[in-house]
């Protein structure tokens, strides 16, 4: 309309006096880019465009021919990513916040190398994490410049994982410096060395370097380079982690390795997850790494690391049979868990530092039924660390040369599959696993079934082979002792359970800290002023009364044994039936270890919302096949482990947690390290024994408990954590009461 | 505006010079912030218009007054005559007639728009602002504007790249 007049005679117009908001209004009326040059007018209109509200933007016939031919046969939704005008709007979007004084702190791009206008907005403001993935081949020499302009760009990252898998090796020759870059991750088929050195040099302060590797053919005639070669500065003196995904062991991937590993003279730590494959493969493949690493800097790496990352991508044993890991990315927390149990378990650590150099258990397969929790953890790597070959496999020819169990279990498998081999080759019967109600019992007799298929022999040859067994829990122990009555056991057992570091430890504080742990857990429920009901005052019911009662609640016990009701007595405690108490509890806790405890018709009767738990041994010490056969019961679930049983006369309901199973296994995460420490340290102990006497004879087909100068001892171990300081005999003291200086300190029969 | 009917609600608003006017409810209202002060029963007596003098008030009363909805008695005969695109095609008319005033007053009514919150006087007056300067280099504008580019030539050269999409 109305043309500028000359500016000698214009009067001065006050339009830059107005508001920002106002301005940017007004602004709202152009084109969006003629509204981005008012920038250019002066500094009152620099960073105006923050406040224009609309975006015009125009797009001229045939512009976006281009993305059709390019993009169509890709993905739908890429056809229109390089179009000129989105790019427009994206750059006038980006200017916007920008010129709000926001910046970009991290760009997610995937697209072709981008037009002219995406590649201007950023100016020289770094964007600290880029994430980049280039969907095609740069179609032209345009192209590839863009993409190096568009690198240029991005080169103040501190982050950036590039998707390179369409990217030509060409479009690397300009790749520019990222000196700023501490993480780097490469996704795509794995780069040749000559341009992976090319990126290496460019990023001199890269501390961190992942390679996402997918699956290619290796690149023909390809000559490996000299290792000297590839000594570039960050590997000397920067790169402390490297990742390495989907590791397969081609040519490529193990030449690339080689260099990388050779020349990281810094390296604390490193993972390679390997591709499913033969375990032999894997465990090869893995040593060729380990060999490579420089030598005197890789101490920070614990062998360990590389071992579990691995076994952890094992989808198959060599024996064939399979397992997997719901959640490999827990890896890294495990460790830390392991690391942090390390600390609370003295004992275990201490086996490792006196007996790991002489490596007592070399050529020893161990094997074991035990809980998975990180203190087991740990016990399995003292036992690698000293020695034993595999741990927790029965691998293939034969079985293991020793059994570590908790509960009994493989000690029973192997009993019932000897008999069950037997009653086989006299009758030709199969165990029938439909003939027991035990659903434990029921895997055991279907496991045994199976394997008759295949090696009717299979039990026995392991029984031949098997050394002995250290059993931990009360009832395992008493199995083993039954067994020795009646002449059935098969090889030596060592007695871990009556150790006293083990039952009057684990049992008893193990269970004082964990039964309240896993009812908070799940229930979160006060238990001052409760009245709880523990069933049972063995080991196990000692912890948990002084547990509830310390905790507030009014405990009564359930016993058998006038013995242990004359202690729970001697404590304040009440000895009643469950009968009497049934429903005014609202606390029951069995720690019997035997059966039928608390009944459906006890359940019924309780007061809304008791709960009801077991810490015991099995759940059959609570009737949970009557409760869920209970015609019109109602069962929800609060939470994994936490259910609520409604019965159908009174709409009222009771909290099973665990699925009447361990309470402080399902619901908490079980004894602490500190307790486990004790056990397993006397277990340990016994397989040191077992092993060492194999072939003196000393042990027969009995029961054995350790002696008792081996119970000082693991007690001894873990006084030092504590800060305790004991006192010595003297020689007249000593002479006194006929006791060595040095123990044992207590007969055999002493109840402690 | 003396002469309509009984029953229409009258509002009296003030000029800070001291010129009062008187108008019909419906047209004040036109204004956002004038609607608000009535909704909120601030409206009893005079209203004062701060910062708006007199002649610029009373140019916006006229745009509210041509503005207003044509319902009632008056619209009703409108309406039975015109269609109402040929109404709309009137009132621009109307209004590009309305804003060929010289800068000064263009600027008074932009500040007046934005302080009453009235949406079409605004639009308007802001295109018409866009128009006088749009298609013009960035040096003409400056000139037209009486601004100085007060940036140094390195700043310049920022500002170019920062915001290179748009000017290419």
């Amino acid at each position: 309309m109305a043309s500028p007049s000359p500016a000698a005679r214009a009067p001065r117009d006050r339009l830059s006096d107005l508001p920002d908001f106002l301005l940017g209004n007004i602004l709202s009326y152009l084109p969006t880019k003629e509204a981005g040059c008012a920038a250019g007018l002066s500094r009152r209109w620099r960073n105006i465009f923050c406040n224009v509200h609309a975006i015009s933007f125009e797009e001229r016939e045939g512009e976006r021919a281009k993305d059709w031919d390019t993009f169509y046969f890709e993905a739908e939704e890429r056809k229109s990513w390089s179009g000129v005008i989105l790019d427009d709007v994206c750059s006038a979007l980006l200017c916007r916040r920008r010129t709000a004084g926001i910046h970009l702190r991290s760009l997610d791009y995937s697209g072709a190398a981008p037009a002219e206008s995406l590649l201007s907005l950023h100016g020289a403001a770094g964007i600290p994490s880029c994430t980049v993935n280039f969907c095609q081949a740069p179609a032209s020499e345009s192209e590839r410049d863009r993409f190096i302009i568009f690198m240029e760009k991005i080169s103040a990252a501190r982050h950036l994982h590039l998707h390179h898998q369409h990217l030509p090796y060409s479009c690397f020759e300009g790749f520019p410096s990222f000196s700023s870059l501490t993480r780097l991750a490469l996704q795509g088929a794995l780069l040749i060395p000559g341009v992976m050195r090319r990126i290496l040099e460019q990023a001199p302060n890269l501390e961190i370097l992942t390679l996402l590797m997918e699956f290619a053919a290796v690149p023909e005639g390809l000559a490996a380079p000299d290792e000297s070669s590839f000594s570039v500065p960050c590997l000397r003196s920067r790169v402390k982690e490297i990742n390495m995904v989907h590791y397969q062991g081609d040519a490529l991937q193990r030449m690339m390795a080689r260099l990388l590993f050779r020349n990281a003279l810094v390296l604390e730590r490193m993972c390679v997850v390997f591709v499913k494959g033969p375990f032999a493969l894997q465990y090869r493949l893995k040593k060729e790494i380990e060999g490579w690493m420089v030598a005197g800097h890789v101490e920070k790496i614990q062998s360990t690391n590389l071992l579990s990352s691995m076994a952890l991508s094992v989808e198959k044993t060599a024996s064939g049979r399979e397992y997997k890991v719901k959640d490999l990315s827990q890896a890294d927390f495990g460790r830390l868990e392991l690391e942090l149990a390390e600390v609370e378990m003295p004992g275990l650590m201490a086996c490792r530092a006196e007996f790991g150099p002489s490596q007592p258990f070399k050529g020893a397969r161990i094997s074991g039924s035990l809980h998975m929790t990180i203190q087991t953890a740990v016990l399995i790597e003292t036992l690698t660390a000293l020695g034993a070959e595999r741990c927790l496999d029965w691998g293939a020819g034969g079985g293991p040369d020793l059994i570590v169990d908790d509960g009994g279990d493989a000690t029973l498998l192997i009993h019932e599959g000897v008999k069950a081999e037997e009653e086989f080759e006299r009758s030709g019967k199969v165990p029938d696993p439909d003939s027991t109600d035990n659903p434990e019992f029921k895997i055991v007799l279907t496991i045994i079934r199976d394997g008759l298929k295949t090696d009717a022999r299979k039990y026995r040859k392991m029984k031949e082979r098997l050394v002995g067994v250290s059993e931990e829990t009360t009832t395992g122990v008493k199995r083993l002792y039954q067994m020795q009555e009646s002449g059935t056991l098969l090889f030596p057992a060592i007695n871990v359970n009556d150790s006293v570091t083990k039952s009057k430890f684990d049992n008893l504080y193990g269970c004082r800290h964990s039964l309240p742990d896993g009812l908070m857990r799940a229930t979160d429920v006060m238990i001052a002023g409760k009245v709880a009901v523990v069933c049972g005052y063995g080991d196990v019911g000692k912890g948990c009364a002084a547990a509830l009662k310390q905790a507030g609640a009014r405990v009564i016990v359930t016993e058998i044994d006038p013995i242990c009701a004359l202690q729970a007595l001697m404590e304040g405690i009440q000895i009643l039936t469950l009968e009497d108490v049934v429903s005014d509890a609202d606390i029951f806790v069995t720690t019997t270890g035997n059966k039928d405890i608390i009944m459906v018709d006890h359940m019924r009767k309780m007061k809304n919302n008791a709960i009801v738990c077991n810490i015991g041994h099995f759940d059959n010490e609570i009737d949970m096949n009557g409760l869920e056969t209970y015609p019109g019961v109602k069962r929800i679930t609060i939470k994994p482990q936490t259910d609520r049983w409604v019965f159908p006369e009174t709409n009222t309901g009771i909290i099973v947690l665990a699925e009447g199973r361990l309470m402080n296994l399902g619901c908490a995460t079980g004894h602490p390290s500190f307790v486990m420490s004790c056990s397993f340290t006397n277990q340990v102990i016994a397989q040191l024994e077992l092993w060492k006497e194999k072939a003196t004879g000393k042990y027969e087909k009995k029961v054995y408990v350790l002696p008792k100068h081996l119970d000082e001892k693991v007690a001894a171990l873990h006084l030092g954590k504590l800060g305790a300081r004991l006192t010595k005999l003297t020689k007249a003291q000593s002479e006194y009461i006929s006791i060595p200086v040095d123990g044992p300190y207590k007969p055999a029969a002493y109840r402690y | 505006m003396a002469t309509r009917e009984a029953g229409k609600k009258m509002i009296m608003l003030k000029s800070p010079d001291g010129m009062e006017f008187e108008v019909e409810e419906a047209v004040a209202m036109e204004s956002q912030t004038i609607r608000k002060m009535i909704e909120d029963d601030c409206a009893d007596t005079a209203i004062l218009i701060p910062n708006i003098n007199s002649k610029i008030l009373s140019r916006v009363i006229e745009y509210c007054n041509k503005h207003v909805p044509t319902t009632g008695a008056t619209g009703a005969a409108a309406s039975d005559t015109v269609a109402p695109a040929a109404l709309a095609e009137d009132l621009k008319i109307w209004d590009a007639e309305f804003i060929k005033v010289n800068r000064a007053t263009r600027f008074n009514l932009i500040q007046a728009a934005s302080y009453l919150n009235i949406k079409g006087l605004l639009d308007l007056t802001s295109q018409t602002t866009i128009d006088t300067i749009s298609d013009n280099s960035l040096e003409e504008i400056r000139s037209f504007l009486s601004t100085k580019n007060d940036y140094l030539p390195e700043e310049e050269q920022t500002i170019r790249r920062e915001n290179q999409w748009a000017f290419q």
